[in-house]
């Protein structure tokens, strides 16, 4: 009697403890870690390439897990049970932030963000003084040290040095509520920052119905600092590298009404003239939302809250497969094309 | 019946054509926004002809460095490439609209004079706003010009404009603005090249409905007894556009709407060359040269064609007479080639204003020079009920 209820006691336990871990990494440990990075006297932390010994024993690095099969054509690989989004891959179907096979070769620097463990940047210029174009701070962004996480990447925690340490159990994290305060319950464990993600079709924008929800307010009020997004809104992140793109420095964004002397972001599309078209959310340009408790697909510009302009109405985050990881073709030839972004929001430009 | 599928095929290829032309917006139906010659800053040909990002930086950056021109360096307001209005001969415009040497404008940009480009008088060597604007003091005091910041300094605070505003968005609209003649700079306008450059300044006060004026019906200088002038060198050619049968002002925008929004304002514009007085106010409804009907039999008697003696109330358009930029006549804008020949207004004498009266009028006073008395605004000393002008 006393076993049953042991027993009892046991398969309640383990089924509480499964339904609060619904949205953690899914799958054996062994499919991301190896004890020893040996097996019968093979190398285990293989993925991306054999690369010796990881931190947090992981079988790869980043782009090793995130970049499994650059060759195959699909976004999301299964390893045995783990679904693990695909930054780069060679399918048609990009995520949500893009691809990064459209830099994955020296000719195409200038259409994503140059991970050094994908491509190095060759421009020494683009990172300027500080380590980014447009950086209000020091950064210490190199070439050589470009990453995806940690203090010279944009994921995890920006406080710390190495990548892989800066993700740090995010992948185990109950991101069951995502409130900003550690990487794992950030939004795409950027943290700080706020947002929805996508379980439709995870990671990915797919329509208007069918998209993830970025945090922005309505109101540039606040700077980033290095480590931090301000108001915990995804232009808030840019702006930890490329602040002078977005903040309160009135002689570089122009303070928080026109004459903007940048494009503005975390800002309220106006609610009258041209704007006032844009009442379905757009894939091409979309915006952010104040609230991103759920997904909608209308915007009412001018009423402060679900029509935000921010950083990634205009840009991918990762890599497109246009010229400055804009969302759509802007140095097409064709003018209509190239503005095609634009009108939706700039509709009489048309 | 292949014929027939043919057919078919053809008009809904049209239809397709058609449709996407007609989906164009004002931009793109502007001078500015047009993919064949509109902007193009040499400095930034990886976009297309037309494409925002010739005149708008939105980071101020690209790959890590501005763009030329960077100095100032840094961003501008409204994203612009330069500061957006310093002087007389330093504002964002001019960034392209300085003629075929200096500019940004891939190839150059040239802008005739409206002497030029509605008189038809194509020996006027003037070939960019810059230089119009150049004209006046402190460069020239046998030259006039529009002063860019008396203008700024009247429209700040009215219709929506600022104190950010550029003066020469008081009448033009950079995204609706339209060539007159369109793409063919170094011609005179045409039917067939027409488009409407001006915007009028108190529509500003809606700037998201803020459009180009004259191209509808009541924005047209036929809304009064109008007569278009000759030509250049011509009898048989009018203006605007070398029509020889339209002279109403069917084709004209009506030039006095627009001027007299700033001119017949209360209180009209302050000039600072004219000592920071008040410029007269044009009350054209209240002009024998406008809507009153002429009251001197003289005055009927003796005009030149195309003027007839018969029409008692004749409204001339401003740029009957005037330049909108500037002129190479001493002052007052005072178009080198009015009604068919050329006027020498190189100095405040009977002689001098004779060349431009006698466009149009057979008397001459002997020794008086004809503005003495004849200005905007002059009434007849015993009786205020007729204007002297």
């Amino acid at each position: 009697m006393k076993k049953s209820l042991i027993y009892i006691v046991s398969i309640i336990f383990f089924i509480v403890l499964c339904s609060q871990v619904n949205a953690e990494v899914a799958g054996n440990c062994a499919n991301c870690h190896t004890m020893h990075n040996s097996q019968s006297g093979s190398d285990m932390a293989t993925y991306g390439g054999t690369s010796g010994n990881n931190p947090c024993l992981t079988r790869g690095d980043c782009i090793g897990c995130h970049a499994y099969d650059t060759s195959g054509t699909d976004n999301v690989v299964n390893i045995d049970g783990s679904l693990v989004p695909q930054v780069w891959h060679n399918g048609t179907k990009d995520l949500a932030a893009g691809n990064f096979k459209y830099i994955a070769s020296n000719d195409n620097d200038r259409k994503g963000h140059n991970v050094a463990a994908i491509d190095p940047e060759d421009t020494a210029a683009m990172f300027g003084t500080n380590g980014a174009p447009g950086a209000e701070n020091a950064l210490g962004i190199t070439a050589a040290n470009f990453s995806c996480a940690g203090k010279y990447g944009c994921h995890g925690d920006r406080a710390v040095t190495d990548e892989i340490i800066s993700v740090k159990g995010a992948h185990h994290a109950d991101d069951g509520t995502i409130d900003g305060m550690s990487t794992g319950t950030s939004y795409r464990f950027l943290k700080g920052v706020l947002g929805l993600e996508n379980t439709n079709t995870p990671w990915q924008n797919i329509s208007p119905t069918d998209h993830n929800e970025y945090k922005g307010i309505n109101g540039p009020d606040t700077t980033s600092s290095t480590t931090t997004p301000a108001n915990a809104t995804i232009s808030g992140l840019c702006g930890e590298c490329h602040g002078y793109y977005h903040g309160t420095n009135t002689t570089e964004t122009g303070g928080t009404t026109s004459p903007w002397i940048r494009h503005p972001t975390d800002f309220s599309l106006p609610s009258i003239g041209e704007y006032a078209s844009y009442t379905t959310y757009s894939i091409v340009a979309p915006v952010a939302r104040t609230d991103v408790s759920a997904v909608s697909d209308t915007v009412n510009p001018g009423g402060t809250t679900d029509d935000i302009v921010m950083c990634l109405s205009c840009h991918g985050a990762h890599a497109t497969n246009f010229y400055k990881l804009m969302r759509w073709e802007y140095d097409s030839t064709t003018l209509a094309t190239a503005l095609e972004g634009c009108n939706v929001c700039h509709t009489s430009k048309n | 019946m292949n014929n027939m599928k043919t057919i078919f095929l053809c008009l809904a290829i049209l239809i397709f054509l058609v449709g996407g032309v007609s989906n164009a917006g004002t931009y793109l139906d502007s001078a500015h926004g047009n993919s064949t010659y509109g902007v193009d800053r040499t400095s930034t040909t990886q976009y297309a002809t037309g494409h925002c990002a010739h005149c708008h930086e939105q980071h101020a950056s690209i790959g890590g460095d501005e763009p030329s021109p960077d100095s100032p360096a840094g961003p501008d307001d409204y994203l612009l490439f330069s500061d957006n209005h310093t002087s007389q001969t330093v504002n964002f415009c001019f960034g392209c609209h300085r003629g075929t040497v200096g500019g940004y404008q891939t190839g150059g940009l040239v802008n005739r004079s409206y002497s030029y480009r509605a008189g038809g008088w194509t020996s006027d060597t003037l070939d960019n706003i810059l230089q119009a604007f150049t004209y006046g003091p402190p460069a020239s005091t046998t030259s006039s010009s529009h002063k860019l910041d008396d203008i700024k300094t009247f429209i700040t605070g009215k219709w929506g404009y600022t104190a950010n505003s550029n003066p020469c968005i008081a009448c033009h609209n950079p995204h609706a603005v339209q060539g007159d003649p369109a793409n063919s700079a170094s011609s005179a306008k045409s039917s067939g090249t027409r488009g409407y450059p001006v915007s009028l300044p108190s529509d500003h006060a809606d700037k998201y409905v803020w459009d180009v004026y004259g191209d509808d019906a009541g924005e047209k200088m036929s809304n009064y007894v109008y007569q278009a002038p000759y030509r250049s060198g011509s009898t048989s050619i009018y203006e605007p556009d070398g029509s020889t049968t339209t002279t109403d002002g069917t084709n004209l925008t009506d030039y006095v709407t627009l001027c007299t929004d700033c001119h017949h304002y209360s209180p009209t514009p302050v000039s600072t060359r004219l000592g920071n007085t008040n410029l007269r106010d044009i009350d054209w409804a209240a002009s024998v040269h406008g809507g009153k009907a002429s009251w001197s039999k003289t005055d009927a008697d003796e005009r030149k064609l195309p003027y007839k003696a018969e029409e008692k109330n004749y409204v001339l358009a401003c740029t009957d007479c005037h330049e909108p930029h500037g002129s190479p006549n001493y002052c007052y804008l005072i178009r080198k080639e009015v009604n068919g020949a050329t006027t020498a207004v190189a100095a405040d004498t009977n002689t001098d204003w004779d060349t431009l009266c006698t466009r149009c009028h057979t008397y001459t006073h002997e020794s008086n020079s004809c503005i003495n008395c004849h200005y905007h605004g002059a009434l007849h000393e015993s009786n205020p009920n007729q204007p002297l002008f």
